[in-house]
């Protein structure tokens, strides 16, 4: 239980999602019947060890099924979850227990996440008695060093009830549970949105100080852009259920190039008017039980020729490290419209 | 962000050592425990809960304790001649019935036999309704589908008729009565049981429990039947009061309590003939019933109003 035990060395993936299949079935009578919402399509990602990938998109774009994929419920349909070294994507308990050891989830609202007739105490202590292995002693020793780490007292709070703490303390009680094993990687669903904006500057320093002091490793769900920046070491931006873009915080923010990234950037307001062009989405995002063929993100393309609708963009890196699902990626928030539709075809058959 | 630093985790142990926080982390065990009977104790004083649950508690205590500490006679031992006195005859202060039985020691013997079928046939439907609801409400893919179905055949059959069966099966008996009773209530514990379940079980902190690999059973003891009992109990209440009615009309039929034992409902039966002569003999046990059923409901719907602890 304790961290003495040589670990590898950091860049080790602690989390790798391969072709990662989410699909909901639609329980309709008549013609509809048997359709399945796709909220997850073929994920792949990789998380290393101490960084922080954050997972941005609009409601809807399968963020949280992601998130929740990864803990199980449901597990995948199809796709393999890899934690720390160890396959965590099926149905038995036994690989319910190993994610237990490694994963943990901080969820958006800290009040559905805390049994509201348990102490405080218990609820810190529930990963460590799920686990086993571990006397009460210790158990309280440790339950009182973390609950001091997240910067809440043991004695005045370890009797309490969750209805007896305010937002952002029971938020605080949330992390708390959540790094009380030590887990390899810690789900975030996206933490502060619950919260008020004074707690949420809190939250979101407490976390980047854990972060820096157990090089916690951070799967990372938000549609706060301005968290992320703070927060996140990479992005990844996801829409419809797949990764549009994956690059350094950096980078993104600076130059996105797929359009739905840059029309999400767009969105923040901005102190100088004109720096970027501006790109709006229209419409809602289209259904997900019947996606758009080729890229899912067309329909809403200002960008979008005829060969995005036949053949799906696959992600392929453009930089160092930035990786775009996208036939026209832009260049300077410029489309690179240049390139024949016949000529990108013929690259991505190429590529594939 | 480097790896010896994952290594204060272990070092924080040491520092913690000499803080009030070790304190706490020591503390003995009766203090943990009697810190939270205070808290559950607190959030019961109000009157809406207290008034209720002390006329219940005062009618169970004269029941049970009263035929024993009057000295009264046995409720089926009385003089043929001493038939129908009215209330506030001496020796008999609510008077006797046709066969010149002591009234007051037949409603409290009554008394006793009644609350024991309205609890012990509750008692049934409870363990066995809430058990088969929690499981169907964590395992809703097949088992709950199945428990289900099963529970709906019991709850299609119109229930005092069932228990009419039943009891007409195995004969009367006080303890065939709280079966036949009991039986039935097992539908309705495991509907509401399966219900507050479902509500539960979509809370982050049974699927945070859940993919963590804790077990089934913890997790229904531990995070969902604490969240679920204040509505389970206050429907067995309800329960309760509704099984001493059935008592009441399976013996009123024949089929429940077998005289001489008394019960509410086989006095308010036996008494029936007497109705113009001697109406008090089927008041007294109605109101008893009446008090005592009220008593309940209130008591149910101040604990559903309850905060919870």
């Amino acid at each position: 239980m304790t961290n003495d035990t040589a670990r590898p060395s950091a860049g080790d993936p602690i989390l790798v999602m391969q072709d990662v299949v989410q699909e909901f079935a639609v329980r309709r009578r008549g013609a509809g019947r048997g359709a399945k919402v796709s909220a997850v399509a073929n994920v792949s990602i990789q998380v290393a060890r101490g960084e922080a990938l954050a997972i941005v998109g609009e409601t809807g774009s399968g963020k949280t099924t992601l998130a929740r994929t990864i803990l199980g419920a449901p597990p995948p349909k199809s796709g393999r979850i890899v934690v720390d070294g160890h396959d965590v994507s099926g149905r038995r308990r036994s690989a319910a227990r190993e994610r237990g050891k490694r994963v943990q989830m901080i969820f958006q609202d800290p009040m559905s996440a805390l049994d509201p007739t348990w102490s405080v105490e218990r609820i810190v202590g529930e990963p460590l008695t799920t686990v086993g292995g571990m006397d009460r002693d210790a158990r309280r020793r440790r339950i009182a060093e973390v609950l001091d780490r997240v910067g809440l007292s043991a004695s005045r709070y370890g009797n309490r009830r969750p209805h007896e703490l305010s937002g952002g303390q029971a938020q605080r009680i949330a992390i708390a549970r959540a790094l009380v094993g030590r887990p390899a990687l810690v789900i975030c669903d996206e933490p502060v949105t619950a919260l008020d904006a004074s707690s949420q500057a809190q939250v979101v320093a407490l976390l980047a100080e854990l972060k820096r002091e157990f090089g916690l490793t951070y799967l990372f769900i938000a549609h706060d852009l301005a968290v992320v920046q703070q927060l996140a070491d990479r992005v990844a931006t996801m829409y419809l259920g797949k990764i549009c873009e994956t690059a350094p915080t950096e980078a993104l923010f600076s130059s996105p190039t797929h359009p739905y990234t840059a029309a999400l950037l767009s969105a923040i307001p901005s102190f100088e008017p004109n720096e970027r062009p501006r790109l709006r989405l229209l419409g809602e995002p289209p259904s997900p039980i019947s996606p758009p063929s080729g890229c899912r993100f067309r329909t809403r393309c200002a960008f979008a020729q005829d060969v995005c609708a036949e053949v799906e963009p696959k992600l392929r890196e453009v930089a160092p490290g930035h990786e775009v699902a996208c036939h026209f990626p832009l260049t300077n928030g410029r489309a690179a419209s240049y390139q024949p539709a016949e000529q990108a075809a013929a690259a991505e058959s190429d590529a594939a | 962000m480097s790896l010896q630093d994952s290594n204060t985790f272990v070092s924080a142990d040491t520092r913690v050592v000499e803080s009030e926080a070790s304190r706490w982390a020591s503390r003995s065990r009766g203090r943990v425990l009697a810190d939270g009977l205070r808290r559950t104790g607190r959030s019961f004083r109000r009157a809406a809960i207290i008034v209720p649950a002390a006329i219940l508690f005062v009618i169970a205590l004269v029941c049970f304790a009263g035929p024993a500490v009057l000295g009264l006679p046995a409720p089926a031992t009385g003089n043929l001649a001493d038939y129908l006195l009215p209330i506030g005859s001496p020796g008999h202060p609510l008077g006797t019935n046709a066969l010149g039985n002591d009234m007051l020691s037949q409603l409290l013997v009554g008394g006793q036999v009644s609350i024991l079928v309205g609890v012990g046939a509750t008692a049934i439907g409870l363990v066995v309704g809430v058990a088969i609801g929690m499981i169907a409400g964590y395992y809703q893919r097949v088992v709950g589908t199945v428990l289900m179905r099963v529970l709906d055949v019991i709850f299609a059959f119109p229930d005092i008729i069932l228990a009419l069966a039943i009891a007409a099966y195995l004969g009367p008996s006080v303890v065939n009565t709280i079966w036949a009773i009991g039986f039935f209530s097992i539908a309705g514990f495991g509907r509401i049981a399966r219900a507050q379940t479902l509500r539960i079980t979509n809370f982050d902190y049974v699927v945070a429990a859940r993919a963590s690999g804790r077990s089934a059973w913890k997790i229904l003891l531990g995070h969902i039947w604490p969240n679920i009992a204040g509505p389970v109990l206050a429907y067995a209440l309800i329960a309760v009061g509704y099984a001493m009615m059935a008592e009441a009309a399976l013996s009123f039929l024949g089929l429940g309590v077998p005289i001489p034992t008394p019960s509410w409902g086989n006095i308010i039966a036996g008494s029936q003939g007497f109705i113009t002569l001697a109406p008090q003999l089927i008041l007294m046990p109605a109101l008893a019933m009446f008090a005592t059923i009220a008593s309940m409901n209130l008591l149910s719907d101040a604990l559903q109003a309850r905060r919870p602890s």
